[in-house]
């Protein structure tokens, strides 16, 4: 992360609102429509919006060590507790474990993993003060908690660095010592955190107090205008999203593993098509959106420094050709 | 740095998983406590006034209440428990049989019986004019076991068959037929009537004739003097009911007998006495007749296979007859499912291993014949629960939907894999949409 540029993302820069419902729509489509072509369509729109805001060896990283196994372990455990379905495999003392119930655990597992990726992208995006902004006036101590909550995991983590740190110099580090001692560094840092997080959360709370939050006619730190592109935005995600809606109505997106497999809109169709069609569309559009403004960026870029007759090592050597 | 971090992640993580597992033993702990406690408790009762230990025959007291303390002190036993009492107005001497072993989950039992006069006029009237007829209310209350009440009357009754009625819309409906025997009482002939209770909380009716006059006294005279009448007559004898009970009755004696030479030289009467009621009650339970009258010859042989073929069989039959009447409530991914007659499997008689029960006869079934079960194991019950057979799983009928099981048409108030079965056994797994109540179970009517 400290060695790559932060690159600026279109979609991030859109109003918050615009933002916050784009997520909504997009988790809870993938949270509770089962259906394998939404999520497969999901997934790739997520992964790919996930690498271009938090860069590739983050993502795999993460992926790989905490995201997968979990899935690996859901997609067993399911079919062991859960024995509907009518293709048996082998059976257990407490029934068959059967085809459709490891197949609904694959699916299970990787709505899971697919619900991470987008909140991991959410996370990004949706910054604690556009939360603040957008919720700030409505429920000002539930947008708050929230915030906090959000932010909880990042701040503990960091936190920690300093803490070890400075345990470290004093030669208390988990690290040191033998194992009892180590066990009881460990718990001395833990035990500082949890102080250093409850005092942080009321110091938190006491300073918004302070400062009038929630008050009538108290302004947002960062203000955010709904301009034209924002409009726009609006208008092809809900065209887009309309398209899907009606195909949800027809049972293209219909799935059941239980007790007998049936998918709705496959093979595809002229009916099916165009909602996978659309469903892809706003999955990648955050992702799109981004090339296309670079794309344009580069493109202007090029031209003014054409027209400024700059030489080749005054230029960023992106628009060198 | 950041595997550090992941290293001591896991360790809190590690210790909050120990402090889980420290909670976890302490719960069994806690557990170990209860049961203790609950030793304590039978101890403590066997010491009270009121409720000692019960023995093999017990006299009831006023109330006929038996308390839960009471019933736990039989429960899982091996042998029968007799309750006893006489109604002081009728003068019959009413007896309640439990099989200790069948009592796996003892609760209250109320055990006073009424014999009500009012309504049994009409009742011998609409059951083209019987002869006898014969009130008894049963107290409103749940079985702790499938229990066997005879009545000792205090004359001799002029009939040789008598059914169990009970009142459907004002008219009497069979529930089961009722086995007749006699018995000397201060020198004089009286009749005895047992039947099994399968349910409570009414007014049920004895309604009976008489069909052949002559054959009653013949049998009922011979099995009252003794009780080792030689089975070439008591086979000889015709096809009327009477006969072929006692007949099947000695033929059992003997067979207990053969069995055990060693404890039968002593207590041989009486073990016969016991044994004849047993297979009379079960004969008249199936409502099949004996072979007796075909094999006369080879009466041993006819026997040894008898029991041979009988010792490890049971019935098992899953039904969802209750589903046509609640279609509307059915889940609409569970349509298939359905069977159109509402039977999964007709009733088959099937073999078990002695010390198997109840949920093991089913998973074998059902896995044999690709029946598709689900169950789960109950640790606060220690026994398996039945979801869902043949996809139909709990609440796809509505909320109150659901397997049951019954075994004789008692429906227990233990779980499946708690219940061992038995021979000749009829396993019936129902499912309900009514809680049990459009089965027959009366759980839920007859509680507190």
């Amino acid at each position: 992360m400290s060695g790559t540029r932060r690159r600026a993302d279109a979609f991030s820069e859109c109003h918050p609102a615009v933002n916050f419902f784009y997520f909504l729509i997009v988790l809870l489509v993938s949270m509770f429509l089962s259906h394998p072509v939404l999520l497969g369509i999901s997934f790739f729109g997520g992964l790919c919006y996930s690498v271009r805001l938090r860069g590739r060896r983050q993502v795999v990283k993460f992926n790989l060590l905490f995201t997968l196994p979990a899935m690996v372990i859901v997609a067993f455990v399911n079919p062991a507790f859960n024995h509907y379905g009518v293709t048996f495999l082998f059976y257990l003392k407490t029934g068959p474990v059967t085809l459709e119930a490891m197949v609904y655990g694959v699916v299970l597992a990787s709505m899971m993993f697919i619900a991470v990726l987008w909140f991991s992208c959410f996370n990004e995006v949706m910054t604690t003060d556009k939360f603040v902004y957008l919720f700030g006036r409505v429920i000002p101590a539930l947008s708050l908690v929230l915030s906090m909550a959000f932010r909880f995991v990042p701040r503990f983590e960091a936190q920690l660095h300093v803490i070890r740190k400075g345990q470290k110099a004093i030669g208390r580090d988990v690290r040191n010592g033998n194992v009892l001692q180590k066990i009881r560094h460990g718990i001395t840092i833990l035990s500082i955190m949890i102080t250093w997080a409850l005092e942080n959360a009321i110091g938190t709370s006491d300073s918004m107090r302070a400062r009038g939050y929630g008050m009538k006619g108290r302004t947002a730190f960062s203000l955010f205008r709904f301009d034209a592109r924002d409009g726009k935005v609006s208008a092809v995600l809900a065209a887009l999203f309309s398209v899907c809606l009606i195909g949800f109505h027809k049972g293209v997106a219909s799935a059941q593993y239980n007790p007998v497999i049936r998918i709705g809109g496959l093979p595809l169709s002229g009916q099916s098509l165009p909602v996978y069609a659309a469903w892809a569309g706003i999955c990648f559009f955050p992702v799109l959106m981004g090339l296309w403004e670079d794309h344009t960026f580069r493109k202007l870029e090029a031209m003014g420094n054409r027209e400024r007759h700059l030489p080749w090592y005054l230029t960023d050597g992106r628009a060198a050709s | 740095m950041r595997r550090r971090i992941v290293r001591t992640l896991t360790s809190v993580l590690l210790a909050g998983m120990m402090l889980f597992a420290a909670g976890c033993d302490f719960s069994t702990n806690s557990g170990k406590a209860a049961k203790w406690d609950q030793q304590a408790g039978t101890f403590s009762t066997k010491h009270e006034k009121n409720g000692d230990a019960l023995k093999e025959k017990n006299e009831l007291p006023g109330d006929g209440i038996i308390t839960k303390a009471q019933m736990k002190t039989i429960a899982g036993r091996d042998g029968s428990y007799e309750f006893y009492s006489e109604d002081p107005d009728t003068g019959i001497t009413y007896t309640w049989t439990y099989e200790g072993e069948k009592i796996q989950n003892p609760i209250e039992q109320k055990m006073k019986v009424r014999f009500p006069e009012e309504k049994t006029e009409k009742v011998k009237e609409s059951a083209n004019h019987a002869t006898v007829g014969l009130g008894v209310a049963l107290e409103k209350a749940n079985l702790a076991a499938p229990a066997k009440l005879t009545l000792s009357l205090p004359e001799k009754l002029d009939a040789d068959s008598v059914v169990l009625c009970k009142l459907v819309d004002k008219k009497p409906a069979k529930m089961c037929g009722v086995s007749i025997g006699t018995d000397t009482k201060e020198g004089k002939e009286i009749t005895t009537l047992s039947f099994p209770v399968l349910e409570m909380g009414d007014t049920y009716y004895l309604v009976g004739g008489k069909t052949k006059a002559d054959e009653v006294d013949e049998v009922a005279s011979g099995e009252a003097v003794s009780n080792q009448a030689d089975p070439g007559k008591a086979s000889s004898g015709e096809k009327g009911t009477p006969a072929e009970n006692s007949g099947s009755g000695q033929r059992a004696a003997k067979v207990t007998e053969d069995t055990s030479p060693g404890v039968g030289s002593t207590q041989g009467p009486e073990k016969t006495a016991k044994g004849s009621v047993d297979i009379r009650d079960r004969t008249a339970g199936n409502g099949k007749s004996d072979q007796s009258n075909k094999d006369d010859g080879n009466a041993g042989n006819a026997q040894k296979d008898r029991t041979e073929k009988t010792a490890h069989t049971c019935t098992i039959s899953i039904d969802c007859l209750t589903i046509s009447a609640n279609s509307g409530k059915l889940n609409s991914s569970k349509k298939g499912f359905v069977p159109k007659n509402g039977w999964i499997l007709s009733s088959k008689t099937v073999e078990y291993t002695p010390g198997e029960t109840v949920y093991d006869v089913l998973y074998r079934v059902c896995r044999e014949r690709g029946i598709q079960t689900e169950a789960s194991y109950t640790p606060a019950y220690s026994s398996y629960y039945v979801e869902g057979i043949h996809q139909l799983y709990e609440f796809d009928v509505g909320d109150l939907s659901g397997w049951m099981y019954s075994v004789n048409g008692w429906f227990p108030n233990y779980g499946c894999s708690k219940y061992e079965v038995s021979d000749g056994d009829t396993i019936a797994w129902r499912y309900t949409c009514d809680l049990g109540r459009d089965v027959g179970d009366q759980y839920w009517e007859n509680g507190q």
